[in-house]
């Protein structure tokens, strides 16, 4: 048959995918502007780094009992996919380390001192700061009344960062009864 | 001709039709079977999708080891939006080219399903081996990619396995609630397998599993009729408002599955639920369409398809209203449950409507397509579900509202007037014969001869015959055959008197 024009439903359903498509590509660009700022190139940490910062309030290892240990974003910046991927593998001989997003996935709220789940433990962990000084807010909360908040400072000597200083502060995020 | 498996010539010869039954169960445990799997050639389709369902437990089984699980919801969500979109794009390209690349495909569809399992099984070793990396998310949206188009192939195949036409609805049930069987007692070999070894020796199990699927599906190219070309008649009855309104309903209720999976599962994994719920939605899911099987023909026999549609959408709507204003877990099970039975249902209520109203539409290409885009809606909502970020209870909430507009739409749609729209895709003649089968099914018998022998008359008129004023041609041609009617009621009076 000639002349056919193209049925209506195929139009309709054209257009759908155009919507999504402009819904999807609005959602992945959301947060991802570069900084218009002109200071120097940042710094950008790699895993390793993250996980010799994490290494610090973890108990000792157990490759025969892993304990869980969950990490939360504190002030809101999680470390990106790759990051998380990369830290879990490289603590994964002895931990098990997941990442959530908010506080309340972590924590047993059905026991009075709100523990951490699965019997393990739970650290808030910041960004390093991309410009000098490189700080770093670490928050480790094993209970309603076990928080405690360190602010590190890296440095790098020869090819590796190190933390140079630690200060205790008050916790931010993770907070308890006290 | 012969009819062996290496013979191109068997992918034509769609009989005679084999009886797979076990020599053992041809006495009392035959009706069993039967009921299983069907007869001579429908038995063969439904043991390679009993296969497909058990390997595609597996490989859900072993995402709970992956690293998905481990990382940040929203962390995770770019990525899998990625993928998603990915995975959109064959599904764009299908959707018009399926059906003439199934033809070109020497042995057709069942070849296409026997590549889906093969590349399945593939992917799968692959991501035994990267469960625990990035590689999992292209890996795993692979398997997706391939088991929809394995979806879509074998829907489409499921007419040509078909002794008789009037047995596409109990097919496509049987398929259904025999692939759920194997899938449920896959599931807790899995569950078991994982619970003792790793999700890596699972996803092998189910490698193993999708190439057992390949040889059975390669089994299929004797017993099935090859895809007919598309034809005019399949367009005209696609066209129907009964058959389009019954398409648009399913696509609506599949959007509304693609949503809810992403949806529901990402909240799960922000709220940080144990494994058990999740498995539970899933499973809540799948007896669900369970269900919608065992009660779609009592539901046939009380109640018209486009009831059963009407139904498919308000009661899933009311049961998601529910579950976002009283959100819980057990609330959250019901509502999967529901909505997995709602979408049983209406899948049984097109295939009738289908069965009914489009015989030349359930055959070919044009089923292809037609599950192509049913498949491709529910990438779309998965996207939505994905980009939107919506608190749970929005989400769920939204959900519900969408279906109750689409049910608002089917009610409107069920209206005769609505039904009468022009159909400017479809040749006169065509659109009268339409026209005067819906009058007819509404009770209109006079008026549906009358519009049936215009019909006629219609189909002799010169194709090229476009008057320069329709409108004005059209009122003239009322007003004259007003004058010859009154003429004939005076007449008739006046014989009276």
């Amino acid at each position: 048959m000639s002349g056919r024009s193209r049925p209506r439903s195929s139009i309709t359903l054209v257009a759908l995918v155009a919507v999504v498509a402009l819904t999807v590509a609005t959602a992945a660009c959301d947060g991802d502007d570069p900084p218009t700022t002109t200071e120097p190139a940042p710094v950008e940490f790699g895993a390793e780094v993250y996980t010799m910062v994490i290494e610090r309030f973890l108990p000792a290892p157990d490759p025969d009992a892993a304990p869980v240990v969950y990490v939360v974003p504190v002030n809101g910046d999680p470390l990106g996919l790759d990051l998380q991927v990369a830290v879990i593998d490289a603590l994964s001989e002895g931990y098990d380390v997941r990442f959530v997003d908010e506080v309340e996935a972590a924590v047993d709220d059905g026991s009075s001192d709100e523990p951490p789940r699965d019997e393990g433990m739970l650290l808030g962990l910041g960004r390093i700061a991309p410009e000098p000084p490189h700080t770093i807010r670490v928050e480790r909360y094993e209970g309603s009344d076990q928080v405690e908040g360190h602010l590190l400072t890296l440095e790098q000597r020869a090819d590796a960062w190190v933390v140079a200083d630690e200060e205790t502060v008050t916790p931010e995020v993770l907070i308890g009864d006290g | 001709m012969t009819d062996e498996p290496g013979d191109p010539g068997a992918v034509a010869t769609a009989e005679p039709a084999p009886d797979l039954r076990p020599v053992s169960l041809r006495g009392a445990g035959g009706a069993v079977w039967l009921w299983l799997f069907g007869p001579g050639r429908q038995a063969r389709l439904t043991i390679t999708h009993c296969v497909h369902s058990a390997a595609e437990a597996c490989f859900t089984v072993s995402m709970a080891g992956s690293i998905f699980f481990a990382v940040s919801p929203d962390a995770a969500r770019p990525r899998v939006l990625l993928f998603l979109v990915l995975a959109l794009a064959p599904f764009l390209v299908m959707a018009p080219l399926i059906g003439p690349l199934v033809d070109r495909v020497r042995g057709g569809l069942p070849v296409v399903i026997v590549t889906t399992f093969v590349v399945r099984a593939v992917l799968a070793v692959s991501l035994s081996q990267h469960l625990r990396d990035l590689l999992l998310f292209p890996l795993a949206f692979g398997i997706l990619v391939v088991a929809k188009t394995y979806t879509v192939s074998r829907n489409a195949l499921v007419p040509s396995v078909v002794d008789d036409d009037n047995d596409l609805v109990a097919a496509n049930a049987r398929l259904s609630r025999t692939a759920t069987f194997a899938g449920a007692i896959a599931a807790a070999v899995a569950v078991a397998l994982y619970s003792v070894t790793s999700a890596s020796t699972v996803l092998l199990l189910g490698a193993a599993i999708y190439v057992a699927g390949a040889a059975s599906a390669w089994w299929l190219r004797r017993v099935a009729s090859p895809v007919t070309p598309l034809e005019h008649d399949a367009e005209v009855e696609l066209v129907r408002p009964d058959v389009s309104g019954a398409v648009w309903d399913m696509m609506a209720l599949r959007a509304a599955i693609g949503f809810a999976v992403f949806h529901l599962g990402f909240s799960l994994r922000s709220a940080n639920e144990p494994a058990w719920v999740l498995g539970a939605v899933i499973l809540a899911n799948g007896t669900g369409g369970f269900a919608g099987t065992v009660v779609s023909p009592w539901m046939r026999r009380r109640f018209s398809e486009a009831n059963m549609l009407t139904l498919s959408l308000v009661v899933p709507a009311a049961a998601i209203a529910v579950c976002g204003l009283a959100f819980g877990r057990w609330v959250l099970i019901g509502a999967v449950f529901v909505l997995g039975l709602s979408v049983s249902v209406a899948r049984r209520a097109l295939d009738a409507t289908m069965q009914r109203s489009a015989p030349h539409a359930r055959r070919g290409q044009v089923y292809a397509t037609l599950e192509t885009r049913l498949e491709l809606v529910w990438v779309l909502a998965a996207c939505l579900a994905v980009a939107l970020r919506a608190e749970t209870w929005v989400g769920v909430i939204g959900l519900a509202g969408f279906l109750a507009v689409v049910a608002v739409v089917h009610l409107r749609r069920l209206q005769l007037g609505t039904n009468l729209r022009p159909m400017g895709v479809v040749p006169l003649a065509d659109r009268l014969l339409l026209r005067a089968e819906v009058l007819a099914d509404r009770g209109y018998h006079d008026e549906a001869v009358i519009l049936a022998r215009a019909a006629t008359e219609a189909a002799r008129w010169p194709t090229t015959d476009h008057p320069e004023d329709p409108e004005l041609v059209a009122r003239n041609a009322i007003e004259q055959a007003r004058r010859l009617v009154d003429e004939a009621h005076d007449f008739g009076r006046g014989a009276a008197g």
